[in-house]
């Protein structure tokens, strides 16, 4: 059962919709982070249930970050969702071999996407 | 020969073959080398009725003058000294003389040989050579016109055989290293005349564009291009397109899920003049990011880059999951959608493009019905193809804009496009999507409404018969006339071995031009065997032979 959900992009304004999409339409709790130094601290120090992590970002990029999760015990089990404006055929089974649940692509409908997520989620 | 006064000896000489010299068709000069150490001494005494008509003067004009006087011109061309030199030494010699205009076109050109006669005498038989010098010149100033023009190229040619062996280059700049490796694969299987294949080969950073075509029978122009320039334009677009879709893409990104958000009641209902506005904003954004994803695709598309996975598909399905994907869109505008199968068939397609551009049409059509119109597929096999044809009951598109119809941009009546909300990118990426399937899809004429039909290579079709006996009928034709003529030859022919070799051949041909369905062949060749068998007489070979050439020639 999600109850917990961190976000990571670097574009605030992504996070501002996403974080009152996940609220107010999914009914979650949220947690935010703009890099991936931040969502591994966060991840770690408040376990979420469920990561939603950006693919590109300056600095580390997403399946770094994702790597990086696996690699600690205590975050390795979170279930994560790329967050990707670059959603093409075959690029979904490269994020699934790294480990990730799937992915959604930008722009995404704030009123789908906590119905997107679930589907994923029901999936696993 | 027209006798000057006091005739030296050859003068005489000629005399005796005068029927010779006064009906052969060159024109005849005789000059006598006056002093054996000056060439200026050449003093003409006779010629004939031919060199009259040749340089339109009479011999008169010529007769006690010198050459040089005569032909003043000669002497820059060496042309006296040449004669003299003749005179003395007695060794024939042979030139053209050129007779130049302006511009050095060949105005007259004369074809001269010139033989010695006793007394220090010449003789000089001349011929107008006029049309063939001038084709000559003519052909020199194409040829040098044509290496100007490939001079002109910035690229380098190669002349090869098939065997990848090398006739001819005409260099520019550096090619690739290992050429021979670059043109060999584009030899085989051998070219047709006209055909030409493009290769793209990277040789230490360089890039090249290797053209190759064939020409003449066993050879082949390869064209080498250094295309680096072009290469690194394409890199600079593709990286401005890729930045240009991510920098767009993100702040259309929070201003769509802004408004999304808004219009979706999450944050409460809004006042519905805020309301009405809110979805103003949102159905444009809407549009922006389906132009922006249109551009991404079409240039994807346009690049090669986009690749199909083709699978076989069930048409009927194809088209339900088309209209199921736009019924919510056909529901909103009240336009019923329908699917009319006249006969099934399987596709060889990639399913998601596809749908993209079933869907694409689909909208188009739903956004041009009037209210309570029908939109339809229809679905017909029709050999190796699949046709679907997709009409709608609107307005239909205006005679003059069916042309730019599939050009980006080309929206049917701009304005009313627009309106529509269409980003005039989508029969762009359908024709795209459709070329890269080998399919078609073109407007069909109709009388209401508008009808596109998309035709796309069936799965599990008939191959086309084959034709055995008639392949078999056009080899045998295509020999027919050689065999023919071994006949003939062979009637010629007086040794016994001969002639009955020409009657089996005869008796040959009877039977299988019959077999071939050439029945005219068959009688001729029968006709031939009875001659030769005695049956008939003789006298008849001519026209036997005669008919067998005419049936030949029919068949």
């Amino acid at each position: 059962m999600v109850r917990t959900v961190l976000l990571v992009d670097d574009e605030a304004d992504i996070r501002t919709i996403a974080r009152i999409s996940l609220s107010r339409v999914g009914g979650w709790e949220t947690l935010s982070a703009e890099n991936g130094e931040q969502a591994l601290a966060t991840a770690s120090a408040s376990l979420p249930d469920l990561i939603l992590l950006d693919v590109m970002m300056p600095g580390m990029d997403g399946p770094t970050v994702l790597a990086r999760l696996r690699a600690d015990p205590r975050t390795a089990h979170i279930p994560v969702i790329f967050l990707t404006a670059k959603v093409q055929r075959g690029d979904v089974g490269h994020y699934v071999s790294l480990g990730a649940l799937g992915a959604i692509a930008k722009p995404f409908d704030p009123m789908r996407l906590p119905l997107d997520v679930k589907r994923l989620l029901e999936r696993a | 020969m027209t006798p000057a006064e006091a005739p030296p000896p050859p003068a005489r000489d000629l005399d005796r073959y005068r029927d010779i010299v006064e009906n052969m068709e060159s024109g005849l000069h005789v000059y006598h080398l006056e002093d054996p150490d000056d060439d200026r001494t050449l003093r003409f005494i006779g010629g004939n009725p031919a060199a009259e008509r040749i340089t339109g003067a009479p011999l008169s004009a010529f007769i006690g003058r010198t050459l040089d006087e005569n032909f003043p011109a000669l002497r820059e061309a060496g042309i006296p000294q040449a004669y003299a030199e003749v005179a003395r030494t007695g060794r024939p010699w042979r030139t053209d003389q050129l007779l130049y205009g302006d511009d050095r076109v060949v105005t007259a050109a004369y074809a001269v040989r010139v033989f010695p006669l006793p007394d220090r005498c010449v003789g000089v038989v001349f011929e107008d050579a006029t049309e063939r010098v001038r084709a000559q010149d003519d052909l020199r100033r194409s040829e040098a016109r044509q290496r100007a023009l490939l001079d002109a190229l910035p690229d380098t040619l190669y002349v090869v055989r098939r065997d990848g062996s090398l006739l001819d280059v005409r260099r520019r700049g550096e090619g690739p290293a290992s050429l021979a490796a670059a043109i060999a694969p584009l030899l085989a299987p051998p070219l047709d005349a006209g055909e030409e294949r493009v290769v793209e080969r990277t040789d230490a950073g360089v890039d090249f564009e290797v053209r190759v075509l064939r020409t003449a029978a066993g050879e082949h122009l390869a064209i080498v291009r250094d295309i680096s320039e072009r290469k690194r334009a394409e890199r600079r677009k593709d990286e401005f397109i890729s930045i240009v879709s991510h920098e767009l893409r993100t702040p259309l990104t929070s201003i769509h899920g802004a408004l999304g958000l808004i219009d979706g009641g999450v944050l409460g209902e809004a006042p519905p003049g805020v309301a009405d506005l809110v979805q103003v904003a949102r159905t444009n954004t809407d549009r922006l990011v389906r132009l922006i994803n249109d551009m991404l695709d079409l240039d994807k598309m346009e690049a090669g880059r986009l690749e199909l996975v083709l699978v076989p598909l069930d048409a009927d399905a194809l088209a339900d999951a088309a209209i199921a994907a736009m019924s919510g869109a056909a529901e909103s505008a009240g336009v019923r959608l329908r699917r009319v199968t006249e006969r099934g068939g399987t596709v060889l397609g990639d399913r998601d493009r596809l749908l993209q551009v079933f869907t694409n049409l689909l909208s188009n059509a739903v956004r041009f019905s009037p209210p309570h119109a029908a939109v339809t597929i229809t679905v017909r096999a029709e050999g190796d193809r699949v046709r679907f044809a997709v009409s709608d009951q609107g307005p239909g598109v205006p005679p003059d804009r069916t042309d730019l119809l599939f050009h980006k941009f080309a929206q049917v009546g701009d304005a009313v496009g627009r309106r529509k909300g269409g980003t005039g990118l989508g029969l762009a990426i359908c024709k795209a999507i459709v070329v890269q399937h080998d399919g078609t899809i073109a407007l069909v004429p109709t009388a209401r409404g508008a009808t596109f039909a998309l035709d796309l290579p069936a799965v599990g079709a008939p191959m086309p018969a084959v034709d055995l006996l008639g392949d078999l009928r056009a080899a045998y034709t295509a020999a027919l006339p050689l065999q023919v003529e071994a006949l003939i030859a062979l009637l010629d022919a007086t040794d016994p071995a001969a002639r009955n070799e020409a009657r089996t051949l005869a008796h040959r041909l009877h039977g299988t031009a019959g077999t071939y369905g050439l029945p005219r062949v068959s009688d001729a060749a029968a006709w031939i065997e009875r001659v030769l068998d005695g049956t008939a007489p003789r006298t008849e070979l001519d026209d036997a032979v005669a008919a067998l050439r005419a049936a030949v020639l029919e068949a």
